[in-house]
This record gives structure tokens, sequence and C-alpha cells, in this order.
């Protein structure tokens, strides 16, 4: 599969459109690989730049291969940014090929120092990259976005940091309200099962032990010794819920509920998280607060905690 | 390690085994027929060719509203392709312009390009459970569920019947063609059978070990058997003990160490099989030949003195 991918990107023609909409007299372009990217930079830049990304809801970026035409679209971006540390395996070949071509790009993962990173596999393994899960390491994040914007649009510059330290303020709150609501939890079962492991910095921040069925990757497939591990992890703290994710397959999952049940232990599944990916634009689960609220509170419903059904603004849907 | 053989290390490990076990059983009593027909690379081509039938399953399940992720569903897809697959291979290699095996590797990279291509409009789509098809490609046999296996099995059963009931028939057409036409069988009908007992194998071991692998539970397991065996019935035991046991023990593996994943492990035990059978090969292992020549050495050096 890869080298066909491969080959239709080397046929893509080598043409780089310098700076074409700004040249028209139009905003600047700024495209984001992902939604969780994305989103927050819309929200930044406001009507200082139009704000596209490439990978629509529920499309997974540790196995998506780029098109054509998504090279062609960073090759007409006035400013890439994409996530690094590893999250767009398949993607960064193309991102290369745009930033040899001199467009702008920054990967804004690695915009966070690399001591606040987790390594899962030792100091010298490359980093989970799931650190949008973590307000204060997004927030972080958002600020190496929003100079990026000034720096493109220095007249903007003043409502850029207006609009970065409300978007600051809303993520403080946030963080405020997981970190009740997850300490609702009663303490043996703060344990989150889930389909791939994409919540290690959620569950460091917030005192939750992770277990993904999956590896940091979706590439990586789970051996049935796995599978057991699990079930005997379920059933031994009487787990109530394991995780779906919206942009993994479920088959594990509905494995590990099936296993417990043999066991004579009742696990449901406690909903679908957005791990790799938000709900639809234009939602509120389709913004990145949004789909920070809406993990928060399934989980610490399902596992027994409490938080109001709507979330910490009264917005979820359900 | 011996609990997982013994089936008692828990549900999920026990549906895992049961259902590529199964599977093993089909993969190696008709991969023999397969085998002697010299059918083994279009077995191979209607694997790749599988997968634009799974992609477009997919996608026309969404308009139908359908569960796109419904496992037999997919492989009803992925059968309707393998056969065109089969079909194209076929009537470009009778158009006498290129040579058979030509015609296949034809056909398999024509289908399996057109799958990467409906795959990458699958991934870019906002539904859920994309990953599931890329599951499909490289197998993903751990999280099985009891129905999954149970599909799984139901297909290869009914494979592994239909082989008891074409088998005299069957057997004809390898060994005797002549004497099979004579005796009122039409040899197109029973290739076109041998072909539909190839297909059910294939989609049967697809969520298992995926399109990529399932040849080789097909394959090897019949050439090993080949190895050790003479006669089609002792051949056509040996390789489905063999598939079976290969299925079983590559789960026991999985079940029993971290970090194996299940359709490959599978296939290597599988394989370490074979390079058994052709180190031990009464007639054809590397054993026998050494020991050959070992004895006819020493009769030279006999005679020489
Ligand atoms: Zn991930």
């Amino acid at each position: 599969m890869p080298p066909i991918a491969r080959r239709a990107l080397l046929a893509a023609p080598l043409l780089a459109l310098p700076g074409r909409g700004q040249a028209q007299g139009q905003p600047p372009l700024v495209l984001s690989t992902i939604a969780m990217i994305g989103e927050p930079a819309r929200r930044l830049g406001g009507a200082a730049i139009r704000a596209e990304t490439l990978l629509g809801e529920g499309v997974d970026p540790h196995l998506y291969r780029p098109t054509r035409a998504d090279l062609a679209r960073l090759l007409r971006a006035d400013l890439v940014l994409h996530h690094g540390l590893g999250l767009e395996g398949r993607l960064r070949e193309a991102i290369e090929r745009a930033a040899a071509a001199g467009r702008a790009a920054l990967a804004v993962g690695e915009s966070i120092p690399r001591e606040m990173l987790i390594f899962p596999e030792g100091p010298n393994s490359p980093p989970d990259p799931h650190v949008w899960m973590d307000p204060a390491l997004w927030g972080i994040a958002a600020d190496a976005i929003a100079a990026r914007i000034a720096a493109l649009r220095p007249a903007a510059s003043a409502s850029v940091n207006d609009n970065l330290a409300a978007f600051r303020a809303e993520a403080a709150a946030l963080d405020a309200y997981a970190r009740r609501v997850l300490g609702s939890i009663p303490p043996e079962r703060r344990v989150l099962v889930t389909a791939h492991d994409a919540f290690g910095y959620l569950g460091r921040r917030y005192g939750l032990e992770v277990q993904g069925i999956e590896g940091i990757s979706t590439e990586s497939e789970a051996g049935v010794q796995r599978i057991r591990d699990l079930v005997e992890l379920l059933v031994a703290r009487r787990i109530p819920a394991v995780f779906a994710e919206t942009s993994v397959a479920e088959r594990n999952v509905r494995a590990l509920i099936e296993g417990a049940a043999a066991r004579g232990h009742r696990v449901v599944l406690g909903g679908s998280l957005f791990s790799d990916a938000m709900g639809a634009p234009g939602t509120y689960e389709g913004t990145w607060i949004g789909m920070l609220d809406h993990n928060v509170t399934t989980i610490a419903r399902a596992l027994g905690g409490e938080a109001p059904r709507r979330g910490f603004q009264g917005r979820l849907s359900a | 390690m011996w609990e997982a053989l013994a089936f008692r290390a828990g549900h999920n490990a026990a549906v895992v085994a049961l259902g590529c076990i199964v599977f093993g059983l089909a993969a190696g009593a008709v991969g023999c027929f397969v085998l002697l027909r010299g059918r083994a690379l279009i077995a191979d081509a209607a694997a790749h060719a599988t997968l634009p039938g799974i992609a477009a399953a997919f996608l026309l399940a969404l308009p139908l509203g359908l569960d796109p992720r419904a496992l037999p569903w997919l492989l009803a897809g992925g059968a309707v392709t393998a056969l065109l697959g089969v079909v194209a291979a076929h009537a470009l290699a009778s158009s006498g312009r290129v040579k058979d095996d030509a015609a296949i590797a034809v056909a398999l990279s024509a289908f399996f390009g057109l799958g990467a291509v409906l795959l990458s409009v699958v991934q870019a789509l906002p539904v859920a459970g994309q990953a599931g098809l890329s599951g499909l490609l490289l197998g993903r046999a751990a999280g099985m569920t009891a129905a999954d296996a149970a599909t799984m099995a139901a297909v290869a059963g009914i494979a592994l019947g239909l082989l008891l009931l074409l088998r005299r028939p069957l057997a004809a057409l390898l060994f005797d063609p002549l004497q099979a036409r004579l005796a009122g069988l039409p040899a197109g009908a029973l290739d076109a059978a041998l072909l539909g007992l190839m297909l059910l194998v294939v989609l049967a071991g697809l969520p298992a070990v995926g399109l990529v692998l399932v040849v080789a539970l097909l394959i090897v397991p019949a050439a090993a058997a080949r190895l050790l065996v003479v006669r089609l019935p002792a051949m056509v035991a040996l390789s489905a003990a063999f598939g079976a046991g290969a299925s079983h023990l590559g789960v026991a593996l999985s079940a029993s160490a971290p970090g194996l994943p299940t359709g490959a492990t599978i296939v290597l035990v599988a394989l370490a099989g074979f390079l058994l059978a052709l180190l031990l090969s009464p007639r054809r292992g590397l054993i026998a030949a050494f020991r050959r020549q070992a004895a006819l050495m020493a009769a030279a050096r006999a005679a020489a003195r």
C-alpha cells in the first residue's frame, strides 16, 4: 500500500504557487493537518486568516495516506500547521515536500518542551504524540500557533492576542472541571481502558491509570495475550466500563466486554471517546474544548463519578 | 502456553483458537487440491482481489443504512470482486495474448490497486470504523468476538463439507482428467467448484490472518504434506491436521507471550512446520538426500577398493 501512495505523490506536479491567497488580497491560507490544531487556529486567527483542515471528522491520522489533492492543498497554503511528534506517519513526506517548496510550516506538537512529553518506551524512543489531551500542554501549543499567525499578519496581532487570552481562560476552566469530575470517580475505579493508547497525557494530568488495547499508534496489532490481560484487569478491579474511540475499530473493545462477561463480570461500553479525531465541524464536539469536555464527562459518568450530563458549559449534545 | 493449548486461557483465547482451527482445517484440506491442480497463484490473486470488494461494500453500506463494519457484509463484497478478479485473469489468459502467470499478475495488481484507491476514499470519510478495514489487510484475530469466530467457522465448515462431497470427482480431475471426462465429469464445472471452495477458504481466513497471509495457510500445509506422503487421502488428512495444528499453536503462542500478533504468528508456525518437513521428508527431504549421497559415496569407495 505505501508504495502506491508514494507513487501518487511522485506523480504530483512540482508546482508551488507562491502565496496565491495573499496576492489576491485575501487573508492568508493556514492549513492544519488535524482538527485539534485547525479549530484552535481558526479561533485564534479569526478573520485575519482562512483556516482549513486536511483530515476530516473520524479520520485516523496515524494511518492516513495523503492523496495528490492533499499535496496540492499543502503546496497552496501560506502556513502549514502540522502536529509532528510522529503522529502523521504517512503525511510527513508530503509536508516535507511543501516545506522544501518554500511553504512555511510549524510542527505544533514539537513546540511543547521535551521534558513535558511522555516517552512510553524510554527516553530514546519516540514520544507519545497525543498531547492535545492535556489542556496545559495544548495551551502551550496554542501560544505557538498564535505567535505564527501574528507573524503572518502583524496588523492583526492585537486581536490574535485577545483571542488567545480568551482561549486560554476557557482551557483553564475546562482543566479545573476535569480535575473535579474525574477526581469524583472512586479511586479503585480510576482505570481507563480504550481501543488504543491515546489517553496517556489525560491520565497523567488527572490521575487515571490508562490501558490501551493497541499501542500508541493504531498501526500496531494487539495479540491475544493483551486481550487476556485486560479482561483479567477488568474482572479483578471490578471496572464497570470500557471505551471505544471514534477513529478506531470497535472490535477489540467488544471482545473485552465479551471476555469479561464470560467471567461473570458485567462491563458496558461507556461510550465513544474522541481520541485522534473530533466531532463534526460546526458542532460543540467539533471544537477542541468540546472534544475534551465530551471525553472527560463521558469517562467520569461511566466509571461512577459525578458529572453534569451536558458538560462544564452545558453545551454537550446527548 | 499449555493452558492455552488446552483451551483454558479464558474466553477470548478459546474463541480465537476455535475459529482459527476450523479455518486451518479447511485451508489445509482445500489447499491440497489447489496446489495439485496448479492453482496457487490464482488463489493469491483471488485473495488480493477481495480488497476492492471489501472497500466497496463499506462504501455501499452507508447509503443503504447497513452497518458498514458487519463482517458477513464485507466478506460478501470481497467474494464478488475476488470472483471478478479470477474471471478477468482467466479471460485474459484464454485470449492467448499473454501467458497465464502474466495474466494472473495483471489481474492481481489491477484489483489490488483498485482496492487501494477505494481504501483511500474510505479513509477520508467522516465515519467511524474505517480502521476495521485495514484489519482485514493483515488480519486482526486477537479481537475476535464469538460472533466473528462463528461466521469464520461456518464459512470454513461449508467449504470442508463441500470438499467431502466432491472429493472423488475432484481427485479424478487431478490425476486422470481423461478418465474423468470419459466418466462424464465436466472438467470446467469441477474447476469452477474447486475455485469456489478456494474462495470460501480465503474469505473465512480474512478476519484472522488478512488477505496478504491467507494464501500462506492455503498452500504451506499442503506443500508440507506433499513432502511427507504420496497418496491423496493421506495428504489431505495430514495437510488439514497441519493447518489446524499450526492455527492452534499460533494462537496459543500469541496468548502466552506479549506482543505476538495472532495472524502472523500462525503463518510463522506453519512455515516452521514446512521447513521441518523439508528436512525430514523421506523422498525429497534434505536429510534423505544427504543420506543418499553418503550411501553413494560409500558404495563408490567400496567399488574402488
Ligand atoms: Zn492515536
